[in-house]
């Protein structure tokens, strides 16, 4: 299969910033005075990782916390500029991020005015929403209630709302970042449905996950990312039995208090 | 993996430091003959070319020592710029006025000159920081068989522009969304927005023809168009600091146009803007009997380049207050200031004759003058109007795009 995404030797830098400077006034107090000046810190969120993923592959990023894999993520939903390498995608092919469920809502604007924001803001036209809309609506379960501000929704409702939405995007390439960890047992249960049709579709998934279980059910392909770097590369057992090795590995070398 | 970062190495960038100069010197010149006319000019410009080297001298060496000459500088150059010739022509007329005595040094020619250098060195930088940005986008970018660069459609000047247009529902969406927010849940709803122009007039028609006794004729309309006016201008600047750092989240986990956030922002008071004008321009119009002229079809021309200033303004200011939160209590005290010196609430003829140019140099003024021409005084536009209207829109929009595109794809890691 040809490939829709390929990163070549990636790396991020991030600043950390000792004691960050985000006013004029300390900027220019640090012109005569050390004690306001800043220590940048540098970070490497990412350092040299080459990933090629092939069209119709639904492939699962693990690794601990701080381990980069939402940074790879985010460099490849193109949110991040790397600081070396180049992320490359397929000419013409619709990428969707779902990094935050319901990010862009307004909590004061009914749910259907915020299902035509919502849609814009991932760059569909008006026609395209009206066209959509009562599919996302009905995906969502939430009734009535679309004609309802969305701060009297509860919290499961916006979440089906805004995976709803990104469901209905139709992406060729479609990016996660751990939304399962939210919702009910009935709403993981309708977005792995979803995700799995989408799959058989011969659409792409990158996956970032801390569960086993889902990345067993939906991917086809592991990486494992440990500080930074990709650690392991390939068949999904092998994958989550590396990835268990790394975490026991860690626990072994720093004693539990 | 976290190491200390070296200090990097002090390094002038002489030939900025030249050309800064160079554009001192027209400044400097370009101030004086606005402050005197023709026929005094060449009695001061004497004195004043002898303090000349001092001024200049105190002005870049502030600005070297605000950064903006080392490789640092390259970051929040604007603010650098801005503090630096704040801070050093001042400090520069104190030097001259020690050293070469006060005769023939007019502060006002000196407040002019640090304005104009102000805009002129922002105006170069933002021409070749877009020009090497075009340059380097005109080489091909690396393709990989048939994939290319993730967002390179982003970071190209026309495919950005062309990227924006077709996230034109996106800035439609956005402006409704903040014309719903602002009347929704209150009764009076529209004209709430009405109202605090309308408390402005009676307030500065009450002091100004009562308490202070200045006779204007029609001074209720006079001032209903600076303060429209104004209003808009104000309310888009202090809008647009919080435009990118009040996107938080949507920048951190989706990837569109980060244009369309301050835009958006600019449009919406637009549209208040000129609904505030089609309810009271009419009445007004009505009241004072007031006829029609041909002048006011005039009108569109300006606002396309007062939104275009508006527009650049925004951009820049976005982008900064991402960086540095406190830009914003400074915007508001420069508001203040710029208020105070653009003729909105007295007459332009109320200035004396020879300070009269300088009232140019307020932002907002070549608009507003302009405004006041078409609909008050029911008279063409001065040529310098046009002109100074024209230099503002152009530069202001440029330098905005520059820097915003310029730090755009960092917005994700700072909000």
């Amino acid at each position: 299969m040809a490939n829709v995404v390929v990163a070549q030797k990636l790396a991020k830098r991030f600043y950390l910033r000792r004691n960050p400077i985000h006013s004029v006034k300390e900027l220019f107090l640090g012109v005569f005075h050390e004690r306001h000046r800043m220590e940048l810190q540098e970070f490497w969120a990412l350092r040299d990782v080459s990933l090629s993923v092939a069209a119709g592959e639904s492939l699962g990023l693990v690794g601990r916390n701080g381990s980069g894999k939402s940074t790879l993520l985010k460099l490849i939903a193109g949110i991040h500029r790397p600081t070396e390498g180049q992320v490359f995608v397929r000419r013409g092919v619709r990428i969707a991020s779902m990094i935050e469920l319901g990010v862009g809502f307004h909590p004061e604007l009914t749910g259907r005015d915020n299902v035509y924001l919502n849609t814009s803001i991932y760059g569909l036209r008006r026609a395209e929403v009206d066209r959509l809309y009562d599919a996302i609506v009905d995906y969502a379960e939430i009734g009535s209630f679309i004609d309802e501000p969305i701060k009297n929704y509860s919290s499961g409702m916006a979440m089906r709302l805004g995976f709803a939405i990104v469901a209905h995007l139709d992406p060729d390439i479609l990016l996660l970042d751990e939304v399962f960890a939210v919702g009910d047992a009935d709403f993981q249960g309708k977005c792995q449905k979803t995700m799995r049709e989408f799959v058989e579709r011969g659409k792409t998934i990158l996956f970032v996950s801390h569960s086993p279980d889902a990345v067993r059910q939906m991917c086809s392909r592991v990486c494992v990312l440990s500080h930074g770097h990709v650690v392991f590369d390939g068949e999904v057992t092998q994958g989550l039995a590396a990835y268990d090795a790394l975490v026991a590995a860690e626990h072994a070398t720093v004693p539990s208090r | 993996m976290i190491q200390n970062v070296p200090l990097e190495r002090l390094r002038l960038g002489w030939l900025a430091a030249m050309l800064d100069v160079l554009t001192a010197l027209a400044c400097y010149v370009a101030a004086y003959r606005l402050r005197f006319a023709a026929a005094d000019v060449r009695h001061f410009v004497s004195i004043a070319l002898v303090a000349f080297p001092l001024i200049a001298g105190v002005h870049v060496s502030a600005l070297a020592i605000a950064g903006l000459y080392t490789v640092r500088g390259q970051v929040v150059w604007p603010l650098r710029l801005v503090v630096g010739t704040a801070i050093g022509v001042p400090l520069g007329l104190i030097a001259a006025v020690w050293l070469v005595g006060a005769e023939g040094l007019s502060r006002l020619a000196l407040a002019g000159y640090g304005f104009m250098f102000g805009v002129a060195a922002l105006a170069w930088r933002a021409a070749a920081g877009l020009g090497m940005r075009w340059a380097s986008l005109r080489r091909a970018p690396p393709t990989h068989g048939d994939l290319e660069i993730q967002g390179a459609a982003y970071r190209s000047m026309t495919g950005g522009l062309l990227l924006a247009f077709q996230y034109r529902d996106l800035l439609r969406n956005l402006v409704i969304k903040d014309v719903k927010l602002k009347y929704r849940g209150s009764v009076l709803g529209f004209v709430w927005s009405l109202l605090n122009p309308l408390v402005m007039i009676v307030v500065y028609t009450f002091a100004f023809t009562h308490i202070m006794g200045i006779r204007t004729e029609r001074y209720s309309f006079f001032v209903l168009i600076g303060v429209l006016t104004w209003g808009f201008f104000a309310n888009a600047i202090m809008g647009s600091t919080d435009a990118i750092t009040g996107g938080g989240g949507l920048l951190r986990s989706v990837l569109f146009p980060r244009i369309i956030l301050p835009v958006s922002g600019v449009f919406f008071f637009l549209v208040q803007y000129l609904l505030t004008v089609a309810v009271f321009l009419p009445l007004m119009l009505a009241y004072h009997r007031v006829p029609l002229g041909p002048q006011m079809l005039l009108f569109p021309v300006l606002l396309f380049l007062q939104v275009l200033m508006i527009s650049g303004l925004a951009l820049a200011l976005s982008a900064m207050t991402a960086f540095f939160r406190d830009l914003k209590h400074l915007v508001e005290v420069g508001l203040g200031v710029v208020f105070w010196v653009t003729p909105i609430i007295y007459e332009s003829t109320r200035v004396p004759e020879p300070y009269r140019p300088m009232l140019l140099l307020s932002p907002m003024a070549p608009f507003i003058m302009a405004y006041q021409d078409l609909f008050y005084y029911l008279r063409w536009p001065d040529a310098s109007v046009w002109l100074v209207a024209i230099a503002y829109g152009v530069i202001a929009f440029m330098c905005g795009i520059s820097v915003f595109v310029a730090y755009e794809d960092r917005f994700s890691e700072v909000v």
